[in-house]
């Protein structure tokens, strides 16, 4: 039964191999972004003239953001344009002709490009970040188990968004870009969340953004240790469920159209 | 005991909703908050039974329903009113299920992978699928020989052209072996080579035991393929029944095509007269149950002075124009 949603998986990673150029294009962007980054905190921490700010080094800081910037790219997916295209262009009813769910289709195929990112881009940035800008290790290995549950957050947020569509009557960007924007302020992915009053932190880490970013990031640089990682890689899972929950309602909602309208 | 019938539709209707936009400003902003629609009937009162291993092909005029009766066979549209029941499922209330006993195509929608090669799609599909490995080759073994898509299998699908593409989309939607096949529009930008092969494959499969359900507007593939044919207008179905019986029912008429010595204004037998005129040459026709086509040709010849004749083979795109245009 998990064969066939491995297939899709391995079957949109050869697909991204056919694009070979994109990621020359993505990796450039990351690395321009992370110079961007350096210099920028470079000039916050010699105009504060303090070792710290707000807890965080210098050295912790530029970690911090080389890992954001890795999280970032792997965990936007492609899926609000690919439910987009499918809806627009009729390919929707074509897929419903296969014995699949469209969700899961949609989910195994995102895992295979991301599979594709993560292989031919991320490894190699942070191998380079590792040996040449001295970013420091992961502080706990679980690290890696959040990262997971961060992609899985951050797919079913894009999915919910895409689904827009079916009542926009085909135009999902607009929508799209918001919630990169509003993901990118609320999510400590730019700016940690250290950085915010501590009412406003109190508020913001409860939100699936800063499930997908706070989290994981705090926990490679230490700031999330000991058992509070498991609680934290709990809240995850908590997200996780509810979000679920909530695509499958909408999803059955949209399907409802679809099977009335025609696509 | 007559076979029970592998589809089986009652009472089939279907309506759409279309909102209306207007198309003035004030119009369309006035649509922003009480939307105005019209109802569209697609589908009206359809019944229909189609037998195991049958080979049925629907026409139609653009707009006539075909498509909306295929969406809701394929269990991908739910109808408004009556049921439809396929190989024993509700389509559109199991579709996953339904899924796995049907094979479809779209000729307008691929399923190909585009920028990948069109094996590795075929690869995916057998894992949805679960296709045993055995099945799996010998149907490739087959499907490369007859329709000849070996050289492609190694192309990703947007370097093939439209006909290339239509013999592997055919291919991808066989290969779990599905007991019904919809092809809608299946031999769409194929040329007279890649139609000859495309319906001797046809042929084949259903020899083999599929029922297959194809819409097209092309006559010459239901001509070729289909026993029985079911001509849809307005979401209704005007004609049910054998090719044979629809040529003899409204072949009455016999078209002649003569040149004559010199210019012929009129032909004065009972039953046959002049259509088109243009110098010496005239295009006739013959009411055959007032006259018979030898009587008409032994008349004319005596009669007017004939160059050369022509008898015309009845034409089923004429005829199908016809009921389109007159009904039955």
């Amino acid at each position: 039964m998990l064969g066939r949603y491995l297939k899709l998986a391995e079957t949109s990673f050869k697909e991204m191999l056919a694009y070979r150029t994109n990621f020359i294009g993505g990796l450039a962007q990351s690395v321009l972004t992370l110079i961007a980054f350096w210099f920028l905190w470079k000039a916050i921490f010699t105009t504060a003239g303090t070792p710290e700010i707000n807890g965080m080094t210098f050295e912790i800081m530029i970690t911090y953001m080389v890992i954001s910037s890795l999280i970032r790219p792997l965990a936007w997916s492609f899926v609000e344009g690919e439910i987009e295209y499918d809806v627009r262009m009729g390919g929707i009813t074509r897929k419903l002709t296969i014995p699949m769910s469209y969700p899961l289709y949609r989910l195994f195929g995102n895992i295979g490009a991301v599979g594709y990112k993560v292989m031919t881009w991320g490894f190699p940035v942070l191998l380079g970040a590792v040996l040449i800008v001295k970013v420091s290790m992961p502080a706990s290995l679980l690290f890696f188990v959040s990262l997971i549950f961060s992609y899985l957050i951050n797919f079913l947020l894009a999915f919910l968004t895409g689904m827009w569509v079916f009542w926009s009557g085909g135009k999902v960007w607009g929508l799209t870009l918001s919630r990169n924007m509003i993901s990118d302020m609320v999510s400590g992915s730019l700016m940690p969340l250290y950085f915010f009053p501590a009412w406003l932190f109190s508020i913001l880490q409860l939100l699936p953004f800063a499930a997908a970013f706070h989290i994981p990031l705090s926990i490679y640089i230490g700031k999330i240790s000991g058992v509070e990682i498991f609680s934290a890689l709990g809240f995850q899972v908590l997200w996780i469920l509810i979000l679920s929950a909530f695509v499958g309602f909408v999803w059955s909602r949209a399907k409802k159209r679809i099977f009335s309208q025609g696509g | 005991m007559p076979i029970a019938p592998i589809i089986d539709v009652r009472d089939l209707s279907k309506e759409f909703k279309t909102y209306l936009r207007g198309s003035t400003l004030k119009e369309n902003l006035a649509s922003l908050f009480s939307r105005k629609y019209k109802i569209h009937t697609a589908l009206k009162n359809i019944n229909l039974k189609i037998a195991p291993g049958e080979f049925v092909g629907i026409i139609g005029p653009n707009g006539a329903g075909k498509s909306t009766l295929i969406k809701i066979l394929t269990g991908i549209l739910l109808p408004t009113n009556g049921k439809a029941i396929v190989n024993g499922l509700v389509p559109y209330e199991q579709r996953e299920k339904n899924a796995r006993q049907m094979g479809v195509v779209f000729g307008q929608r691929t399923q190909l992978w585009w920028d990948i090669p069109v094996k590795n799609t075929f690869e995916l599909l057998k894992a949805i699928y679960e296709i045993p490995e055995k099945d799996f080759r010998a149907r490739m073994k087959k499907f490369s020989q007859v329709l000849g898509i070996e050289k492609y299998l190694e192309q990703p699908t947007r370097k093939l052209s439209l006909g290339e593409r239509m013999r592997c989309e055919l291919a991808a939607c066989l290969l779990h072996g599905p007991p019904i096949v919809y092809l809608d529009e299946p031999t769409i930008g194929l040329d007279v080579e890649g139609k000859h092969r495309m319906r001797k494959f046809l042929k084949e499969v259903n020899s083999a035991g599929s029922t297959i359900i194809l819409t097209t507007h092309d006559v010459g593939d239901i001509e070729e393929l289909c026993e029985r044919i079911i001509i849809v207008d307005s979401g209704k179905i005007i004609y049910d029944g054998s090719f044979a019986e629809i040529k003899k029912k409204f072949g009455k008429e016999r078209i002649l095509l003569a040149e004559f010595h010199k210019p012929v204004k009129r032909i004065s037998i009972n039953g046959v007269k002049i259509l088109e005129r243009k110098e010496n040459t005239a295009k006739i026709s013959v009411n055959t149950e007032k006259i018979s086509l030898t009587e008409a040709l032994k008349k004319i010849l005596s009669r007017y002075p004939v160059h050369d004749i022509e008898i015309e083979e009845p034409d089923i795109e004429e005829i199908i124009r016809r009921i389109y245009r007159e009904g039955i």
